[in-house]
């Protein structure tokens, strides 16, 4: 559900949306890919050097918008529909994706690497777009809303250690996101907070319903005098995870297998805070209410999973938390009879409409049913 | 009253039985069939809980002679080690092996450690498995390629995984002294697997240390999210993939010596299973590796045998014949492992294993593992070798069984395999994760 330094894969989020197996969803890229091994440099053993290229004028692709209406999408007010223009990268060496990592070994269990590449986040940069100039916005042809991808460079690093005492794998990943897009609707969306030559209700009114929109709804008490296009403003961000792997025996459940308990803690931190800083999906049915993107945000998940009969059955449950108020529930179980593969899943989401909360109102039962041809 | 002259009748009566005993023990041996009718005469040669197969029907067994002498089918180094490895290592009180004379960890066995054991002597039985431990390593680098099969006692095979290994071995064979080993490596290992098609892709990379204070160091690749991470190397009592076997449960076992508390119980005479009376054929590539071929007899179980009575996981066509064994008993010493008490039987002169007979925590019978071996012979007995034919693990409280298919037509295991080392960096490791 959370990626830090895998971003170089977009996801097909267009079914099943974060509900669906992360592999499910990834989008495979044409690339070259290389790895050079160092060796020993003094403490590090088993050095290594790895690079991808996707040159641009090959393969360009970014996440799909997932379709008006689709449940796997956290509601789009209507009134967006029409003016959605999404803008993906051209085709050009330019728009490459590439990236290095050098990972190692310290003693013999301490797992660690550093890496930098240039990719493009599934989550579009949002903000409207005038198309000419016009001294008054009467005429809502030339405005658009435009989602585009602007590439984005990443630099981090990552480690797995295990504990022998207690036996855990500790795991950790920090990642800075260089320019990274965000939303200040005054300025992604500064059509709507310039000067405008302000309308009496009535006429307001009568505005709404000739063009369909009531422009109330997008905080506004006017028409817009000389309207400009909406700039896309950049955050350096830190993104990073701590987590613990522990296989543990509980054998009034399970005699044969052990469990595998797996938490981990996703912080995340935005330099030079802007406190007009609002998370990219308006708060359903307002057009211009959107939540909150605050300096510090956490969000904590635990995972857990066994098997019984030889592995033929495997049950997993999971659970997201939010500390702003969004609670998360999967509950999966699988089942191999060969060559198929039967899964029912529940995913169940509470709280606020922050972060993954935005989808509160989309629980699911899935069931899933898969034949092996080889 | 007086006595009468001659030996007494008991002792007439003892001799007499002694007597039959040997004659039934003699016919069981020198061939037929040992089935629900006869298991009598299997008696005391095996672990009980396979003679119950043999009560209940399970399993038959075709008990023969081999037209060879396993303990004479071992690579010429090993042989020489015989000699040469006698009286020359012994173990320290951390469990290091050590050379005798300078008390120095042993950095290049070459064969078996311990070819003479004194059975009396209190490590007799680390020695034996130390020495049954090396029937894999005196082999060389591998490249393995083997199926796990999932077995049901009445509907036979249920699941199906292949796998796909290489073994960089640097322990028990004349090759390792070019291999640099620094790090005091008994053995690198990537274990891939290659079908099916949901699971594959999933690698896990093993550095097994000589040390006996140092754990393992295993990494594991989960295509799902496309990263190697450290794995914990202390679950090893775990199911594997599901199946009824664990990780220690490879080879009889493979996982630390140093991890259990080992005791010698007996040594005995015991009909244990090897794939056919003759050697089965072996060559040589260009590249100095030894590879089984196609032409190799191969395994049918229950399963896969129309008209079959006995258990599906049965397998109906090896050969068992009389060997010397030893008995090893060996406990865990980590307080969690899931398993109790279990007893190795290993053959006395080759250090096959060939059962290992299971219990659980409360030391009450849970399942048995059995190994087939089989000799190999190179053209002109130029290369011959004693090795795993063929394994399974019956879990006899669900009648539940793992199968290893090692030698059959379809199946290449090389001996002695021309493995980069480099492969097991982490670099090198990368490669086979996609």
């Amino acid at each position: 559900m959370f990626r830090l330094l895998d971003y170089i894969n977009p996801l097909d989020n267009t079914f099943g949306g974060p509900f669906e197996d992360l592999d499910d969803r990834r989008i495979p890229l044409w690339m070259l890919r290389g790895t050079y091994d160092l060796g020993g440099v003094g403490p590090i053993s088993s050095l290594m050097l790895e690079g991808f290229w996707v040159p641009g004028s090959w393969d360009v692709r970014v996440a799909p918008f997932p379709p008006v209406g689709t449940p796997y999408f956290p509601p789009l007010p209507a009134e967006y529909v029409p003016f959605l223009r999404v803008a993906t990268p051209d085709k050009t060496m330019s728009n490459s994706r590439w990236g290095v990592r050098l990972q190692g070994l310290v003693g013999s269990g301490l797992n660690l690497s550093v890496c930098h590449y240039k990719t493009y986040l599934d989550g579009p940069a949002l903000r409207s777009v005038v198309t000419r100039n016009v001294p008054v916005l009467l005429d809502l042809d030339v405005l658009n809303l435009e989602a585009s991808f602007p590439a984005v460079q990443i630099t981090g690093g990552s480690l797995s250690y295990w504990e022998s005492h207690v036996d855990v794998i500790l795991r950790g990943e920090v990642a800075w996101f260089w320019d990274e897009p965000v939303l200040i609707p005054e300025e992604n969306l500064g059509t709507f907070f310039g000067p405008v030559i302000p309308l009496p209700p009535p006429l307001l009114d009568l505005a709404a319903e000739i063009l369909g929109v009531d422009v109330r709804d997008l905080g506004l008490n006017g028409i817009p005098v000389n309207p400009q296009s909406g700039t896309i403003p950049k955050k350096n961000i830190l993104r990073f995870m701590t987590g613990v792997d522990k296989q543990v025996w509980i054998r009034p459940l399970n005699k044969r297998s052990t469990f595998l308990i797996s938490m981990q803690y996703f912080g995340q931190w935005i330099s030079d805070y802007d406190e007009g800083l609002r998370q990219g999906i308006a708060l359903y049915p307002s057009l211009s209410n959107f939540a909150k993107q605050k300096e510090f945000e956490s969000i904590l998940t635990a995972l857990i999973g066994t098997n019984y009969m030889n592995g033929r059955i495997n049950p997993q449950v999971g659970l997201g938390y939010d500390v702003r108020g969004a609670w998360l529930l999967l509950g999966a179980i699988n089942y191999v009879r060969e060559p198929f593969r039967f899964a029912i899943q529940y995913s169940g989401i509470e709280g606020n409409m922050t972060g993954f909360g935005a989808y509160r109102d989309r629980d699911q039962i899935s069931f899933m049913f898969t034949y092996l041809l080889n | 009253m007086r006595r009468r002259k001659g030996p007494p009748v008991h002792i007439l009566i003892v001799a007499l039985a002694l007597w039959f005993t040997l004659i039934e023990s003699t016919e069981a041996l020198s061939g037929g069939i040992i089935d629900a009718t006869s298991w009598e005469r299997a008696e005391g040669l095996l672990p009980d809980s396979i003679l119950n197969w043999v009560k209940n029907g399970y399993l038959v067994l075709d008990v023969g002679e081999l037209n060879y002498d396993p303990a004479e089918y071992l690579p010429q180094h090993v042989l020489d080690s015989l000699q040469t490895n006698a009286g020359r290592y012994e173990i320290d009180e951390t469990g290091w092996i050590v050379d005798a004379q300078t008390a120095e960890a042993a950095q290049h066995i070459v064969g078996f450690p311990f070819p003479k054991i004194n059975s009396e002597a209190q490590e007799a039985g680390e020695k034996i498995i130390h020495n049954e431990v090396y029937t894999w390593n005196v082999h060389g680098n591998l490249r393995l390629v083997f199926q796990l099969k999932w077995i049901h006692p009445s509907s036979g095979l249920e699941r199906e995984i292949d796998i796909h290994g290489q073994v960089a071995v640097l322990q028990g064979w004349p090759g390792i002294k070019a291999f640099p080993n620094k790090a005091l490596v008994e053995k690198y290992q990537i274990v891939l697997v290659a079908a099916p098609v949901d699971i594959k892709g999933t690698a896990v990379m093993t550095w097994r240390y000589m040390s006996p204070d140092k754990q393992d160091s295993t990494f594991g690749y989960i295509p799902s999210i496309r990263r190697v991470r450290q794995m914990s190397p202390a679950n090893r009592s775990d199911a594997f993939v599901g199946s009824d076997n664990c990780l220690d449960d490879g080879n009889v076992y493979d996982g630390k010596v140093q991890a259990f508390a080992w005791k010698f119980l007996r040594k005995q005479e015991a009909i244990v299973p090897f794939l056919d009376e003759n050697p089965q054929p072996i060559e040589q590539y260009r590249t100095g590796e030894w590879c089984t071929t196609n032409r190799q007899k191969y395994i049918i179980n229950g399963f896969e045998k129309e008209g079959w009575q006995g258990a599906a996981w049965a397998p109906t066509n090896l050969l068992w014949v009389r060997r010397p064994i030893c008995v090893i008993e060996m406990r865990a010493k980590d307080p969690y492992y899931n398993y109790g008490v279990q007893y190795l039987w290993a053959d006395a002169e080759t250090f096959s294993g060939y059962y290992k007979v299971i219990h659980d925590r409360a030391d009450s019978y849970w399942k048995t593992m059995v190994t087939a071996f089989s000799g190999y012979e190179g053209k002109g007995g130029e290369m011959r070798l004693t090795t795993v034919a063929h394994s399974l693990m019956v879990d006899d409280r669900t009648r539940h069984a793992t199968a290893i298919e090692g030698a059959s037509r379809r199946n290449t295991l090389t001996y002695f395999a021309d493995v980069n080392q480099r492969d097991f960096t982490l670099a090198g490791f990368q490669k086979f994760c996609r």
